[in-house]
């Protein structure tokens, strides 16, 4: 089967999520309930003395997209300070996928990005 | 055993090609699709005699109050109900039983009962959950037989998604006010025996709800037989436009309600002081209604008898018995109603261990297969179940055995990307 939105690249991400899991250490902890499939997701964020994140990882249980999203996600904002991970806007969370999202599944990728969003804003 | 050259004619839009694929549309237990028939008596209303009912002493509104009551004479017939003024015509299932559940308040007291099963549609379960919250009253879940219920293997096949009715007679006593009962499950399928169910009930003297919407489309229904106090439905998943739906209630019982939108239409009389209230049904039908949808609905339901239940029924067994074959084939599929085909509808819900169902939504609508991948609106049988989520493939009169096989290689091709 060819499907443009399921790429190898997107199932190896969603087969073999990176940052899947827990942290011993953490400072901040987000989660997010998608109403439309009843996907969750909890993120933690190990930050330094600068609000730098030094780690991160999640859990959860989720579809493909929301799983890889959140695979993408964690290691883009790796290093991040607190306030560029506010800054992300999401079409460039959509956009790191490289694939076209439906309206409809856009919420499942951007699980993750709305996650975080909340315990910032 | 249906003309496919006929439908196709009646149901331009399965003539869609969605992604490059002929579009197999099998979301029917969300919304049907809308023959010809019931577009056309829609826009002759617009074209021919566009006017408010019950108001205007002119020809044009004359014409259209004329369809408007041959409409609710249409669904009068259709489900048996022995007086027009028992049909009430709402935006739909779900606004009929917020109606109920507002109206019916004033007869509660505090630490009744209200029995509902775990199957409900959210629209068959909050409103009243609210109510039981404002009023003090307490919830009874009917249970449905998961495939964990551990007493299933005593009783042999075909017990899964079936209402555990011994649970049900000990549910009911003197403190059950009201008795609310979907006809067929909107996810699992399966058909409950509302009749008996209902019989049980005024033992008790409970008020009892049934919630057709997803029944009517596919049984022929009688509410003097079933004797229920109220029967709800929706049109869209009967064939009719959306935003018009019936609650049938007894007349002894509508009568004493109090309203439950107020303004114009609804009323006799209206002074400074106080209004006094038109009869039915116009008590419960404030402002202006769908006049449109309504007459779509009764074109709709002529539709539908044009049919004929016995044929409809027929076919959608054999469109039943063959997708949970096929289906069942698939390795790593679990099929979560019965896997018997009699006493259910054409709705089909699984799993497929491994791989979450909003993919195989997506990536079935890249072959143009249209389901319903969620908790479709049944949350807490979902999680009965263990599961958050299934995907639903619901059928009707207009699907195919050759489009459940196309069904079935697209969920094997599935598999296949998934494992790869």
């Amino acid at each position: 089967m060819d499907s443009q939105l399921y790429r190898q690249e997107i199932l190896e991400h969603y087969r073999n999520p990176q940052n899947f899991g827990k942290l011993k250490k953490s400072n901040l902890k987000a989660k997010k309930v998608n109403e439309l499939c009843g996907d969750e997701i909890t993120l933690q964020l190990l930050l330094d003395s600068k609000n730098k994140i030094t780690d991160v990882k999640f859990t959860g249980s989720g579809c493909a997209l929301s799983v890889a999203s959140a695979s993408l996600f964690t290691e883009s904002i790796k290093g991040m300070s607190l306030d560029r991970v506010k800054k992300i806007k999401p079409e460039q969370v959509l956009k790191a996928l490289k694939v076209p999202v439906s309206t409809a599944r856009s919420k499942c990728v951007l699980l993750p990005y709305d996650a975080i969003q909340k315990i910032l804003s | 055993m249906f003309n496919h050259k006929h439908l196709l004619k009646d149901f331009p839009i399965l003539k869609r090609k969605i992604n490059g694929k002929p579009l197999i549309y099998f979301d029917n237990a969300a919304t049907s699709l809308t023959p010809n028939q019931v577009l056309t008596a829609m826009n002759d209303y617009y074209t021919k005699y566009n006017a408010n009912v019950h108001r205007g002493i002119h020809t044009l509104s004359e014409e259209a109050t004329e369809k408007f009551e041959a409409a609710r004479d249409t669904v009068q017939k259709f489900i048996g109900a022995s007086h027009r003024e028992e049909i009430v015509f709402t935006s739909g299932a779900t606004e009929s039983l917020n109606l109920l559940a507002y109206c019916l308040a004033p007869r509660f007291k505090k630490g009744q009962e209200i029995i509902v099963t775990e199957a409900e549609h959210h629209s068959n379960f909050v409103p009243w959950q609210m109510l039981a919250k404002k009023q003090g009253l307490k919830l009874k879940f009917i249970p449905v037989n998961s495939p964990y219920t551990p007493s299933l293997s005593k009783r042999g096949k075909g017990g899964v998604g079936e209402l555990d009715l011994t649970s049900y007679k000990k549910l009911l006593g003197k403190k059950t006010a009201l008795v609310t009962v979907t006809q067929a499950s909107n996810v699992l399928g399966s058909i409950y025996p509302v009749e008996k169910m209902v019989r049980l009930a005024q033992k008790y003297k409970a008020i009892t709800v049934v919630d057709a919407a997803q029944s009517i489309p596919h049984i022929p229904i009688n509410v003097k037989k079933i004797n229920c106090d109220f029967l709800v439905f929706s049109g869209h998943k009967m064939l009719a436009p959306n935003g018009v739906g019936v609650l049938y209630g007894k007349k002894e019982f509508l009568e004493t309600m109090p309203p439950y939108k107020t303004g114009g239409h609804m009323i006799e009389k209206v002074s400074k002081n106080h209004s006094t209230f038109a009869p039915l049904p116009q008590k419960f039908e404030a402002g202006t209604m769908p006049i449109a949808e309504v007459i779509g609905l009764g074109a709709a339901i002529e539709y539908l008898q044009k049919i004929g239940f016995k044929k409809l029924m027929a076919y959608e067994s054999a469109l039943t018995a063959h997708a949970i074959k096929k289906f069942g084939s698939i390795k790593g599929l679990q099929i979560l109603g019965s896997q018997n085909s009699m006493n259910r509808l054409a709705v089909v819900s699984f799993v497929l261990s491994g791989i979450p169902s909003h993919d195989i939504a997506s990536l079935l609508d890249e072959q143009g297969i249209a389901v319903r991948a969620g908790h479709s609106c049944a949350q807490i049988l979902h999680e009965k179940f263990g599961i958050s989520s299934s995907v639903r493939a619901s059928l009707y009169f207009y699907n195919t055995k050759a489009e459940i096989d196309r069904l079935t290689k697209a969920l094997e091709m599935i598999k296949a990307l998934f494992s790869a």
